[in-house]
């Protein structure tokens, strides 16, 4: 076993100390690996798969992955074998990520936090079937990108860094720009 | 041979002068500057020890942190500058041993990221704001079973001499920015080549303006 390695079992076996020791609703898989550093924020629930992957960029300041739920009823659930770099989801309702997902730099948020009414009060009419984002198997998302509140990703489709993702996309499409187009399709093949 | 070291002892003798009269007239700049130069001295001895691959030129103005990670090859030129940008400075990585990362003489690379995998080319007097340079479309793919696809796959980036990066933008795998050219805020180059002296705009960029055309539409 490298050194590597051994490190970021002691860090994975600090986390589950640290968040699913108390709390109820916080279920970590087996065999997590967390080389960057987690930090989970809120009362709502959060799960994370089998053999899962926590890194952040080599060399960067800010390299935690953050899973902040902002109400009671919020689900964050990931599946299995996804690997996370440096990701930061913020949750109201619920987002759905699936297995063998590759997620780098992104943000996803699931809310706008506020009204467009001139007191910028809590959000009125979000409801949680317009809003919920669900990210299918295979996916992979670039850097600096971000998805907004409503979007369902097909699976094995690729979103490009730099992009923003504001219109549901369909499964096995490869999309880049703001907003998202479609390029191109994938073979059923590769 | 004799008569031309008489003529470069002077000419630096006369370098330093200016310097003296110039820090004399602003102190606060003259100590900012000094001590950016004492703290890139200090980074290159320390890549000088720790890694044989990173070879960084003197004199390097150090005014924020500098970072290079993994085995690939870095170089850079004289007289370069690392400026903080969004409490930011400069960083390296790199994936492989054949991945290379060359940097010009004079450029100002406040900011920076640069995820490389393949090559990297930047020419002299490049500035940059805080910019994504990386040169394919997942960096962790290669762990991946990803890796195999068209559009993952690693491509040179090459940025022409006297070029401006601005900020937030990106800068992917196969794109060519010429010499003199503005890649504008917020744009997204990917697979693209650039005309000399023009702008590139847009997320992701189709077209790019050559600058004296839109001179003469501002008049």
């Amino acid at each position: 076993m490298s050194m590597k390695e051994l490190l970021s079992k002691i860090k994975s076996t600090y986390y589950r100390i640290r968040y699913c020791a108390l709390n109820r609703k916080i279920y970590f898989g087996r065999n997590l690996k967390i080389y960057g550093r987690l930090e989970i924020k809120g009362k709502g629930s959060v799960r994370i798969g089998d053999n899962c992957s926590i890194t952040g960029m080599q060399g960067e300041r800010d390299e935690t992955v953050t899973l902040y739920t902002h109400s009671k009823h919020a689900v964050i659930v990931i599946g299995t074998n996804a690997m996370l770099c440096g990701t930061k989801i913020g949750c109201m309702h619920e987002i759905e990520i699936g297995n063998d997902v590759l997620i780098e730099e992104a943000s996803i948020l699931d809310t706008d936090f506020h009204s467009v009414e001139r007191d910028r009060s809590s959000v009125l009419n979000e409801k949680r079937d317009h809003c919920k984002v669900r990210i299918g198997n295979g996916v992979a998302i670039g850097a600096k990108s971000i998805v907004m509140k409503g979007v369902i990703i097909g699976e094995n489709a690729m979103v490009g860094p730099g992009s923003i993702v504001c219109r549901s996309l369909p499964p096995g499409c490869i999309a880049l720009g703001n907003p998202a187009k479609i390029i191109s399709k994938l073979n059923s093949s590769s | 041979m004799k008569r031309n070291k008489v003529m470069l002892l002077s000419q630096s003798l006369k370098r330093v002068i200016r310097l003296f009269r110039k820090s004399l007239s602003n102190p606060i700049l003259a100590c900012q500057s000094s001590a950016a130069l004492a703290r890139g001295t200090f980074y290159i001895l320390y890549y000088k020890l720790t890694r044989r691959s990173v070879k960084i030129k003197y004199p390097f103005y150090a005014y924020y942190s500098v970072t290079i990670r993994g085995p690939g090859t870095v170089r850079i030129g004289r007289n370069c500058h690392v400026y903080p940008n969004l409490r930011e400075g400069l960083r390296i990585l790199t994936t492989s041993k054949e991945s290379q990362v060359l940097i010009g003489n004079n450029c100002a690379l406040g900011g920076a990221k640069i995820r490389c995998s393949g090559t990297v080319i930047i020419q002299d007097d490049v500035m940059t704001a805080n910019v994504l340079i990386q040169d394919s479309w997942f960096f962790r793919c290669a762990d991946d079973q990803k890796g195999n696809i068209v559009f993952v796959r690693v491509r040179p980036i090459f940025i022409g001499r006297n070029s401006w990066l601005s900020l937030r933008s990106c800068v992917l795998g196969g794109s060519v920015i010429k010499a003199d050219s503005v890649v504008a805020a917020g744009a997204v180059t990917w697979e693209y080549e650039g005309k000399d002296y023009s702008l590139l705009s847009g997320n992701p960029v189709e077209l790019s303006i050559p600058i004296e055309r839109m001179k003469k539409l501002l008049k």
